[in-house]
């Protein structure tokens, strides 16, 4: 009887529906479906005089397989405090990194206070926190994370941690839109003669298949490693340490040398908007008028999907289903595609390129026997000699977090180091 | 949350979901005619549908009629298609983790299809256990009563079983050309005792479905562990009917047709051959049938795979474009057979019109790639968007996010459709030419900074998958706040995401 009933609507309701529907739409089609073959004609012959060529232009798309629809495909931006991508927007920049940091392994809920007092051949839990600036989710975020003898720029990388068999340890982490997640890695400091401090760099990179800006992916924490227990420096003090630096292009370089007393402001909260870029199909005149033709079309519906029910039979119920797909009877619309992002760094962008970083009152900055900059031949290095002193007036427990940075031609940034220096009384 | 993406096909419950042999309707009732007898159904629908009414209305009349009986179908047929097709499996999005063994290619109806290993099976340990399995199976493979399938075969063996190196994998001495000479070797023996039957392209033999049952078997055995001593079933859900996931007996459980039978000593010695038969809902003859794998094979490379297909509309717009022909069909012949003409002047200019109209309307319609699931050639408010589309190659290990679903057709698989995310995890590719037929050593030896199928187990799945389910939720707020060291790690700058955010209402 039902099976009847369906034979008996399609015959007397569907097919003479679709019948009049298709009367209507051929009516159309003959007015506005020729006029626009007629233009899509005319823009033809208009793109054949344009080009002037009979040749036809070659397709790209040929080529390749296509990539799937837009709107199926998910773009994330693994990101982390980039020292390089920040500087070449011209803001301070410090490599105390707030994206890493350490503790002990025996005591893993301790965080250091900083990366500059760590003790030699201690075994350590580094943390890198990954954030992600895309509002899509980022899926299997490769994390290495590599250490190099400290230095502005040296070329020479170590992974932190290796398996039993030497290979490199690394991370695949999750990161949420907008969000950050922490990854871990094992690093035993390497060991310091009696008396000794060994300097080195962590570098954290990131990387994904679909990064959407692959430039905010690696970022740099200096460590200091001490033999004993971690070192202070005094009121009045000076520091003389040693910074190599390496112009690792075939050009010579000029370098010169900046000091700065930035340090990244915790406290500030940064408004971020969603934006949205609506993409809209490209129709010429004549799609344009073609679509002044009624066709069937599926309905435009987003009903929200209904979720499982747990321990019943989960099959959805026909009266569920019945509601979602509708046709209907209409003129066609442009297809659109919808990226989106969060938008709002700017203002924080110029509050810090407007404010004054400089050194503490009474804290002098040189490079002894550099002068006001230095050359090096292409592929040369040179161990910079970087001269700091503690300001006399200096309050036992002040921290200083001063940074040097090396600027090439143009002032671009070729590296840097950030001295955490802790007061304690003599 | 709705994204962007337009969604054509629908899959409905147990009871309404049907193959095209169980179509109904209209169509349906022609359909089944067709199944009883081919020479009745054409009798019928020459005679009762277009001849009679020709008869008792005249043939200027009688042909309102039959275009109205031939739209009612081809409306009926877009209906089944896009609605009745497909059956869901659970009333909610699901999310898989596997590699890709095929760049996502184009379908007849439009829909961008793609293949998934999934994860953590790997390309040796599929071959090794298929090889070990059907090596275990010798004696049945090479006994004629095994090959008691009228359908397929009379009762003798078509092919003796050549056997096959177990250990060429991890053979120092084998070259990757002897590997792949083995896998040619045993694929070709597969494509052998498939069966043909000319009146239904997808069936296949008995014996063929066994084994793959068998093998599968042994894959999704709790004994299968990964090096951390864990199952690697853990998405053994999407390859075959889990009474953990679909409650046995229910209208669900019985909508899919059998796929194993726990009586059978599947890896025990001549044991892959289960006597299970039942009845299956969406097919017509022949029945009762074996036991019907859920998964799909890959014949060549020998992988089971689950496969995931982005929605097209090809065939709705094609059924559209031939009702609005058989219109223009039905009209133009109506009006001419009224004028003092000869007989074949009506039918031929009808069938000319007819098809200069489907012609401009298919030109409307985008021609040859309509309804393809295919980019759109859209201009952006903000054009400065990053560079080049993200391409999908062969090897990619990705996370597919749709509904999952039993396809009626095509001998009944589970699929994952439609896709609505597509996340790229890590790039597997090694070549342009990708294999993924390697040893053991030869994975050991590409490192672990490569993100694959065998390091994926079931927590990253359970993350992974969850960290999906989240994002393809709720979206955030149109306003947030961020610290500035988070302001900072981000570059102070975003850029703009994927395509897939919900439409702006305006």
């Amino acid at each position: 009887m039902a099976q009847l009933a369906k034979i008996l609507r399609s015959l007397l309701v569907r097919g003479p529906v679709t019948v009049l529907l298709a009367l209507v739409q051929l009516l159309f089609l003959l007015l506005f479906g020729l006029l626009a073959f007629i233009v899509s004609l005319l823009e033809c012959l208009r793109d054949f005089l344009r080009r002037r060529n009979l040749k036809e232009e070659e397709d790209e798309d040929e080529k390749c397989d296509k990539p799937l629809p837009e709107a199926v495909n998910r773009r994330p931006d693994p990101c982390i405090y980039s020292q390089e991508y920040l500087a070449s927007q011209g803001v301070p920049v410090t490599w105390n990194n707030p994206d890493i940091w350490m503790a002990k392994a025996s005591s893993p809920n301790v965080i250091e206070p900083d990366s500059y007092h760590l003790e030699a051949n201690t075994d350590y839990i580094v943390s890198v926190r990954c954030h992600n600036a895309s509002t899509d989710l980022a899926v299997g975020v490769r994390v290495r994370l590599l250490y190099r003898p400290w230095s502005f720029n040296s070329p020479d990388l170590l992974p932190v941690s290796v398996t039993a068999d030497g290979q490199e340890v690394v991370r695949f982490v999750n990161i949420p839109g907008m969000g950050a997640t922490v990854a871990q890695f094992p690093w035993r400091t390497p060991t310091a003669a009696p008396g000794q401090t060994r300097h080195f760099c962590l570098q954290a990179h990131l990387s994904h298949p679909m990064d959407i800006n692959l430039e905010n992916n690696m970022g740099q924490e200096n460590t200091n490693v001490h033999a004993a227990n971690p070192g202070h420096v005094a009121p009045g003090e000076i520091v003389d340490v040693d910074v190599p630096l390496f112009n690792n292009s075939r050009r010579p370089n000029r370098f010169v040398f900046r000091a700065d007393a930035y340090a990244v402001d915790t406290a500030a909260q940064v408004q971020l908007e969603l934006r949205l870029n609506t993409g809209t199909e490209r129709w010429p005149l004549s799609k344009r008028i073609g679509s002044l033709v009624p066709r069937f079309r599926f309905a435009e519906e987003h009903l929200p999907e209904s979720k499982r029910e747990s321990g019943d039979d989960v099959h959805p119920r026909s009266s569920v289903r019945r509601d979602r797909l509708r046709f209907t009877f209409g003129f066609p619309k442009r297809r659109t595609v919808v990226r989106a992002r969060y938008a709002g760094h700017r203002s924080y962008m110029k509050e810090l390129r407007g404010k004054d970083f400089g050194l503490p009152t009474g804290m002098p900055f040189d490079t002894p026997g550099i002068g006001d900059a230095l050359d090096l031949p292409g592929g040369g290095n040179h161990a910079v000699p970087v001269r700091l002193q503690v300001p006399a007036a200096a309050q036992d427990g002040t921290e200083y977090s001063i940074n040097v940075r090396a600027e090439g031609k143009g002032g671009r940034l070729a590296g840097g180091v950030t001295f955490l220096l802790r007061v304690r009384e003599p | 949350m709705p994204r962007g993406l337009p969604r054509f096909a629908y899959c409905t419950g147990p009871g309404d979901a049907r193959s095209h042999k169980t179509i109904g309707g209209l169509l349906g009732a022609v359909m089944s005619l067709w199944f009883t007898s081919k020479v009745l159904a054409i009798f019928v629908v020459g005679v009762l549908g277009l001849l009679i009414p020709m008869l008792l209305l005249g043939p200027c009349f009688g042909i309102i009629p039959a275009t109205i009986a031939i739209v009612s179908m081809l409306q009926d047929f877009k209906e089944w298609y896009y609605r009745d097709r497909l059956l869901c499996i659970e009333d909610r999005d699901n999310c898989v983790l596997g590699s890709v063994l095929h760049k996502p290619e184009a379908s007849l109806d439009g829909d961008r299809k793609m293949d998934l290993l999934l994860a953590p099976f790997t390309e040796p340990e599929c071959f090794e256990t298929l090889c070990r399995h059907l090596n275990a199976n010798q004696g049945l493979l090479n006994t004629d009563a095994t090959f008691n399938d009228p359908q397929f075969f009379g009762g003798t063996v078509p092919v003796a079983y050549p056997g096959c190196d177990e250990d060429i994998l991890t053979d120092p001495n084998k070259k990757p050309a002897d590997r792949r000479a083995e896998r040619t070797k045993l694929a070709d023996y597969l494509k052998a005792i498939k069966g043909s039957d000319p009146n239904d392209g997808d069936a296949t033999s008995k014996v063929y479905n066994a084994m793959q049952i068998g093998w599968m078997d042994r894959l999704l055995d709790p004994g299968n562990t990964n090096s951390a001593g864990q199952p690697k079933n853990f998405q053994g859900r999407y390859f075959r009917k889990d009474p953990a996931f679909i409650t046995p007996g229910s209208t669900l459980w019985n909508a899919i047709p059998p796929d194993f039978d726990p009586g059978t000593p599947w890896q025990g010695t001549d044991g892959s051959l289960s006597p299970l038969t039942a009845n299956n809902p969406y097919e017509v003859e022949h029945q009762p049938r074996p036991l019907n794998a859920m998964f799909r094979f890959d014949q060549d490379r020998l992988l089971p795979y689950l496969h995931c297909e982005v929605d097209g509309n090809y065939l709705q717009l094609l059924m559209d474009e031939l009702s609005l022909s058989v219109t223009t069909f039905g009209i133009a012949y109506g009006f001419l057979c009224l004028l003092p003409l000869p007989p074949w002047v009506a039918p031929l200019v009808a069938a000319i019109l007819a098809l200069l109209i489907f012609l401009l309307q298919r030109w409307l319609d985008g021609g040859s790639d309509r309804g393809d699931a295919d980019p759109v050639d859209v201009e952006f408010d903000d054009p400065e968007n990053f560079g080049e589309d993200g391409q999908q190659l062969d090897g990619d290990l990705v996370a597919i996010f749709g509904p999952w679903i039993m396809d009626t057709e095509h001998a009944q698989y589970f699929e994952i459709h439609p896709v609505k995310a597509y996340y790229i995890l890590g790039r597997n590719a090694r070549s342009g030419d990708i294999d993924l037929f390697d040893s053991a050593a030869d994975q050991r030896k590409s490192g672990t900074e490569r993100l694959h199928n065998a390091l994926v187990d079931a927590a990253m799945v359970s993350a992974v998958c969850e960290a999906v389910n989240e994002a393809e939720g709720e979206d955030p707020g149109p306003v947030i706040l961020r610290d500035a060291p988070t302001a900072l790690s981000h570059g102070l700058k975003t850029r703009w995401g994927g395509g897939g955010w919900p439409a702006p209402v305006k």
